[in-house]
């Protein structure tokens, strides 16, 4: 049975064959399709990697709300889609989610500030949880990402905090600073909410993946 | 007065009558073992030296200088070799008495982070950093002319431990995936992969006579595994902060566990040595700062521990 929706090979081959999709150069039609192929897979570039670190721990439970009423810590809220290189959303990603607490120290015991997210066909993730602490052999704030999704790489990845005293006021300069943030891109701008009861800091944090 | 004198006189007689000791090294000593006859402490130090001490003494045997950009060295067990990736980024087999490099062997690459030597030293094994992403690990072994034999995928986010059994049939490395893996020597074939760690192991080492696998890391607790299925026997829960080094009495009766402290590497921290048979600590140690290696003497009447602040700790055994 014919799908009803055509793939987008199909597509781009028909606008090939009936002249919507022209070469401004003379070249084959099947060079011409990979063309396009190469530039759509390059439009987004993968999210930059950055290390495990030793306190991965498996098992944590798909929950949003890591911060419960009383934490001690800054008030946070990360947001971001699961997308790939063409900036299409990639549903049935996972996400695991894990930070220090205020003090810099990571729950071994339980699952306290770690979240295995499972993420629908919607792409996007949120969660509310603290600010992390800072800890001597990592001294910048840091959340660390490792993402998995059927047909992708794995990705291990940390987001960082622009407003983190450790960069200086100045990310730009200071990311590579004692070679903690692998990337410019992973230290992200900070945004203050007001709310009702208490202020919090967001962040947006995107993940590209790569086709395996 | 006359009191805080006679102290000063008889803490260290005291220490001296039991053997205990602290050896202060020149720079942090990142790993140890002794040399095959068993007597004379082998120390990496972080200022690109292996030093060699009397552990009875203290006294600095001799020193040996490492090049810049020597990494990741290894000590094979009861072995006067150790390996280590030079600056050349060829793996290098050097002699501990001598200091002269025995062995230039195959070029390990920029992406080969940590080592192990076989102890018949007839394979190396590289921890080896790839995918385009660089999360993903395999892991390659090498003959001694230097041709690698095959590689084997070993998880993501790195490997943390590789660990050779005594008679080189089985390889083991741990990632910081919470994974570990059990791989044939010979062909690399899988022979377990060991799901049910939670956290990440940061030490591995075989029993002397290769029955035994112990492993410890994030959780505090070591695990006892048969060396050739590779289930768990049993587990000692104990420690009060993570484990980072493991060591097996020479007998093979006695295991001794070094700790790390989540909240930093000054905290002091433990190091214990368990009897194995009665599944007790028979002596519990303080070491001021993070350890990160640890060894028994080949007579095993010595423990010993390096800890983050310089310090080499030399304790009596008891009962031996």
């Amino acid at each position: 049975m014919k799908r009803l929706t055509p793939s987008r090979r199909e597509i781009l081959e028909s606008c090939i064959g009936s002249g919507l999709l022209l070469a401004a150069v003379p070249m084959s039609s099947s060079s011409l399709f990979a063309l396009w192929e190469q530039g759509e897979m390059k439009a987004r570039k993968p999210t930059s990697t950055d290390v495990l670190g030793p306190f991965f721990k498996k098992g944590a439970p798909n929950q949003s709300a890591l911060r419960v009423t009383g934490d001690p810590g800054f008030p946070l809220r990360v947001t971001g889609k699961v997308l790939n290189t063409r900036g299409e959303k990639v549903p049935g990603a996972r996400i695991d989610i894990w930070h220090a607490d205020h003090k810099g120290l990571y729950d071994l015991e339980g699952f306290r500030y770690r979240s295995k997210l499972i993420i629908e066909s919607a792409a996007d993730y949120s969660v509310d949880t603290i600010m992390p602490g800072h800890y001597d052999d990592r001294p910048a704030q840091h959340i660390h990402y490792m993402i998995t999704a059927p047909g992708h790489r794995t990705l291990i990845t940390q987001a960082y905090f622009a407003t983190d005293p450790f960069f200086e006021g100045d990310p730009d300069k200071n990311f590579k600073k004692r070679g903690i943030a692998s990337s410019r891109e992973l230290v992200r701008p900070v945004t203050l909410y007001e709310q009702p009861e208490a202020p919090h800091a967001s962040i947006t944090f995107d993940i590209i993946l790569e086709k395996a | 007065m006359t009191r805080r004198l006679l102290l000063l006189i008889t803490v260290p007689l005291a220490f001296a009558e039991n053997g205990d000791r602290v050896i202060k090294a020149p720079a942090n000593v990142s790993t140890i073992a002794f040399t095959a006859d068993g007597k004379w402490i082998a120390a990496q130090c972080r200022d690109e030296k292996i030093r060699l001490y009397d552990p009875r003494t203290g006294e600095l045997k001799k020193t040996h200088n490492l090049d810049k950009g020597d990494s990741s060295v290894t000590f094979p067990l009861r072995s006067d070799q150790l390996a280590l990736i030079g600056s050349d980024k060829k793996i290098n087999v050097k002699d501990l008495i001598s200091g002269d490099v025995t062995k230039s062997l195959a070029p390990a690459g920029e992406t080969v982070r940590r080592i192990s030597l076989s102890p018949d030293r007839k394979l190396i094994a590289g921890s080896n950093r790839t995918g385009a992403n660089g999360s993903e690990e395999t892991v390659r072994v090498w003959d001694p002319a230097g041709k690698q034999l095959y590689d084997v995928p070993a998880g993501v986010g790195g490997t943390s431990v590789l660990a050779f059994s005594p008679d080189g049939a089985a390889l083991v490395a741990g990632s910081y995936d919470t994974n570990l893996r059990a791989w044939s020597s010979r062909n690399g074939e899988l022979l377990r992969l060991i799901e049910e760690i939670p956290v990440a192991t940061f030490a591995a080492v075989f029993s002397p006579d290769g029955n035994t696998l112990a492993t410890a890391g994030a959780d505090r607790t070591v695990y006892l595994w048969d060396a050739k299925t590779f289930k768990l026997r049993t587990k000692l829960p104990a420690q009060p902060e993570m484990i980072s080094a493991l060591a097996f009495a020479p007998d093979g009766r006695l295991l001794m566990t070094g700790g790390f402290s989540v909240v930093t590497n000054r905290a002091p921290v433990k190091v214990m040595i368990w009897d194995l048979a009665a599944g007790k600590i028979v002596r519990s140690m303080d070491a001021p700062h993070q350890v990160g290696s640890v060894a028994f003497s080949g007579d095993g009447t010595l423990a010993v521990a390096t800890s983050s602040d310089d310090q080499i700790h030399v304790w009596s055994v008891p009962g031996r």
